[in-house]
């Protein structure tokens, strides 16, 4: 049984705005997956409506297979959600904080202590403990709040924008947090409009524009179905550029051969099994090659490709 | 058992009084309060001290008398100052109550918890309400003071306090409702306040009376002058008769305080509430059941005056018949009231339906015009019924036709704004210009006119309140305008007229209104 379900999930409001168009999508224990789209796109009501906070228009949303319209109480208690803009009670101490939480998730008093000590060190705020919320910086109110979805050991963490606004060693806190959630077996949706931000860690993304999905899976699949080849990085000495390219362009499922920045940038149709019939080459007809690579996963590139700039 | 565990945590609770009292900000208020009302004392400490300088005389006895005199007025003007200071505060306190939270940007992350939407509301009206109790214990050492002059018994201070916190609690209540409804705390903020001081201004009549000079003096009770603070404060242990029982004022005070504070924080639960489960008929029960009471009530408070010897005996003792016909009119008059204040409130909304969210919190507005019809219908009946005196069946069956009347308004007024904020207000509008302009304009002096041939007395007919004060006391002559033909029947066709036609049109309307759309919107 899937742990998120979607089916043709849509979203209608009073005005006759569509915000989200049947959207499908099925996500299993551990898996983090990154939903990305412009501003107005339908992110955030999708999520909204996993975290019973809007009611859908039609189609159906389960959460480890309950229906989030049918028992609201038992989808609250196997999700933790973390607004886009998200506030703190700034009066609060860090642990009155998490104490408030625990006791809005029926948590048993006893329980409260360890458990709060375990979510603050998960999050790196143990030394923070006692300090006023006032007191943080924005990162670690972000790392409190994310500590916060994590007091009644949810299944599913519903994170809308987490990283948005962070410094760049902030937002690499968060998303080793990230990864070490998922390891821990919880399924993760994450939204983001910082591409590069979800590439590092998804396990797979969907890209939604005015409402409907219009690409979703692992970041590799949907490159290949959308890009169509894979680009290969390979760096030779100035000396051995002629002959490298002379081989490269010879070599079966080649589109193409590039040189820019002192590396030649290869178009390749093949399997990834094959791709190694490049490198053979190479070596065979003498070619010194210093470097070898795939081109990195290029989300903006898909994301540019497949959406029109518009939204709903 | 433990005590804890028969209570279930409420977080927000434990929150709101451990936050309230950190820092600064509540040792200050404690301060300001106990200090205005320290000084008020000194003042009038200072004023009496002078007045009686030389009057004391008299031996023991005078003074004891004197003495009396100032703990009595130190009691009054404590209380006094402290009930207009509850119904300042109170709130103050609880309008931010939920949108403060929807500001901050922490009420969705309540919302996905386990926490019940009604431990938020009371959670936070709670807190407001033992903040209120907390002000009011400050003033303790004051109030002992009244005790060692004499002149005030513990009884008195007792049920003034109790007064008083069930008067924080309607006010507070009426400000979380506000913080439920409205989208930002200012808004809240300004709403409540208007709200408090329409139950304040609106219940000091029944209080007044009691003041020297109103009425001739005469100190006939009009029942729950305790429903308004300054008359709690004031005459909360003085007896009131209902139909022949006798009661402390502060017991039916507080009654309908509790019940008119218990429809208003129903109503901050219905709108909060996700998901919706359409207990439109729980808020709608519980002003029936308000309205009900109060009309009964008041009733029952006519018992005195009208039992022995009927309305017309009553007239014919002078002076106490003048204040029961006074009684008994503003009786009538509250009950013609009720359908300008109902049928906005349960009458409109987005169109004839209202949207699904409106629906399933406040009910469609056209079941609503078959509720205001049938609960003033009910008023009426109870009016007529207990009511001592000749000539209330008519008005009694003209209320329900005047809230047909206005409902109908209500009703246009929604499928022709679309809009439930805006369709209250113009029906409120309406409806209170209905009510007072009629009435002022045809009854306001121009020198060398003849009534009965101005056109203007026409216009009497039109607004219910004429009605109210010849079904109340139809030996009292409204200026230059002989009840002939009598208001009640008239008022009620003019407003079944209203009914007959503004129901229909609202249909017209939401039809055409309909058609337009999907004309517009073909998909």
């Amino acid at each position: 049984m899937p742990m998120v379900e979607l089916v043709n999930l849509r979203k209608e409001y009073d005005n006759r705005l569509v915000a989200v168009k049947g959207l499908n999508l099925s996500l299993e224990p551990g898996d983090i997956f990154g939903f990305i789209g412009p501003n107005g796109a339908g992110k955030t009501t999708t999520i909204k409506m996993l975290a019973t906070l809007l009611e859908p228009t039609g189609g159906v949303a389960r959460i480890d297979g309950i229906d989030v319209t049918s028992d609201v109480e038992a989808v609250r208690a196997r999700i933790g959600y973390m607004p886009d803009a998200f506030g703190v009670y700034d009066d609060f101490k860090v642990w009155e904080y998490l104490d408030f939480f625990c006791a809005a998730y029926r948590v048993p008093r006893s329980d409260r202590p360890g458990l709060i000590d375990m979510v603050l060190d998960l999050t790196s705020l143990t030394e923070k403990k006692d300090a006023f919320v006032d007191e943080l910086s924005r990162g670690m109110k972000q790392r409190l709040c994310l500590a916060k979805t994590l007091v009644h050991d949810p299944k599913v963490l519903l994170l809308d924008e987490p990283a948005s606004g962070l410094d760049p060693r902030a937002r690499i806190e968060i998303k080793e947090l990230l990864k070490e959630l998922s390891a821990m077996g919880k399924t993760i949706i994450v939204s983001s409009h910082i591409l590069p931000e979800l590439a590092d860690f998804c396990t797979s993304v969907g890209i939604i524009e005015r409402g409907e999905m219009i690409v979703a899976g692992p970041i590799e699949e949907i490159m290949r179905s959308v890009l169509g080849h894979r680009v290969l990085e390979i760096r030779v000495p100035e000396s051995d550029r002629g002959a490298a390219r002379g081989i490269l362009e010879g070599v079966a499922h080649v589109r193409g051969v590039k040189l820019a920045a002192e590396t030649f940038r290869v178009d390749y149709e093949g399997t990834l099994d094959d791709q190694s019939e490049v490198l053979l080459a190479l070596i065979h007809g003498g070619v010194r090659v210093q470097s070898f690579a795939e081109q990195d996963t290029d989300l903006e590139d898909i994301f540019l490709r497949v959406t029109k700039g518009l939204v709903a | 058992m433990r005590l804890a565990a028969l209570f279930p945590e409420n977080p927000v609770l434990s929150r709101e009084l451990r936050t309230r009292m950190r820092g600064a900000r509540a040792p200050w208020l404690l301060f300001a309060y106990v200090g205005t009302l320290s000084l008020i004392l000194f003042v009038v400490y200072f004023a009496w001290a002078r007045s009686q300088a030389d009057s004391i005389t008299g031996g023991m006895g005078g003074a004891a008398a004197a003495s009396f005199s100032i703990g009595r007025t130190f009691y009054e003007v404590l209380f006094v100052i402290q009930a207009l200071l509850v119904t300042l505060i109170t709130p103050a306190l609880t309008a931010g109550g939920i949108s403060i939270e929807k500001e901050q940007r922490t009420y969705e992350m309540l919302s996905v918890s386990l926490l019940p939407r009604r431990h938020v509301v009371l959670g936070k009206l709670a807190a407001a309400v033992a903040f209120v109790g907390l002000l009011l214990t400050a003033s303790l050492p004051l109030v002992s003071l009244c005790f060692l002059l004499g002149g005030v018994s513990p009884g008195e201070v007792g049920a003034a306090y109790v007064a008083l916190l069930a008067t924080a609690f309607v006010y507070g209540a009426a400000g979380i409702a506000w913080s439920a409804v409205a989208r930002d705390t200012t808004a809240a903020t300004l709403l409540a306040y208007a709200t408090v001081a329409l139950l304040f201004f609106a219940s000091l009549p029944l209080a007044v009376p009691y003041l020297p000079g109103f009425y001739g003096g005469s100190a006939g009770a009009f029942g729950l002058a305790s429903l308004n603070p300054v008359g709690a404060v004031l005459y909360g242990t003085r007896p009131e008769s209902y139909f022949g029982h006798t009661v402390p004022g502060w017991v039916p005070a507080v009654c309908v305080n509790l019940m008119l504070g218990a429809a208003l924080t129903a109503a901050a639960l219905h709108r909060l509430e996700y998901p919706a489960t359409g207990r439109a008929w729980l808020v709608r029960l519980l002003t029936v059941a308000l309205c009900m009471v109060l009309v009964a009530l008041f009733c029952g408070g006519l018992h005195a005056s009208y039992s022995a010897s009927g309305f017309r005996g009553a007239v014919a003792a002078g002076s106490t018949g003048l204040t029961a016909a006074a009684r008994r009119t503003f009786v009538c008059w509250l009950v013609a009231f009720l359908p300008c204040l109902l049928a906005p409130i349960f009458a409109t909304g987005a169109g004839l339906y209202g949207d699904a969210a409106h629906r399933r919190r406040a009910g469609e507005p056209l079941s609503g015009l078959a509720f205001v019809v049938v609960t003033t219908g009910v008023c009426g009946a109870i009016l007529a019924a207990l009511g001592y005196g000749v000539g209330l069946r008519p008005f009694a069956l003209m209320v329900p036709f005047v809230a047909f009347g206005l409902a109908g308004i209500g009703l246009l007024c929604s499928a022709a704004l679309r809009n439930r904020w805006t369709a209250l207000q113009a029906t409120l509008a309406l409806s209170l210009g209905l009510f007072v302009i009629p009435y002022s304009v045809a009854t306001a002096r121009r020198g060398g006119e003849n009534g009965r041939a101005s056109s203007r007395v026409a216009l009497l007919y039109l607004s219910p309140h004429p009605a109210a004060l010849e079904a109340g006391d139809p030996q009292r002559s409204i200026p230059a305008v002989p009840p002939d033909p009598p208001f009640a029947p008239v008022t009620g066709a003019v407003y079944f007229g209203f009914g007959i036609v503004t129901v229909p049109l609202a249909f017209l309307v939401q039809r055409s209104r309909a058609r337009r759309d999907a004309a517009a919107n073909p998909g």
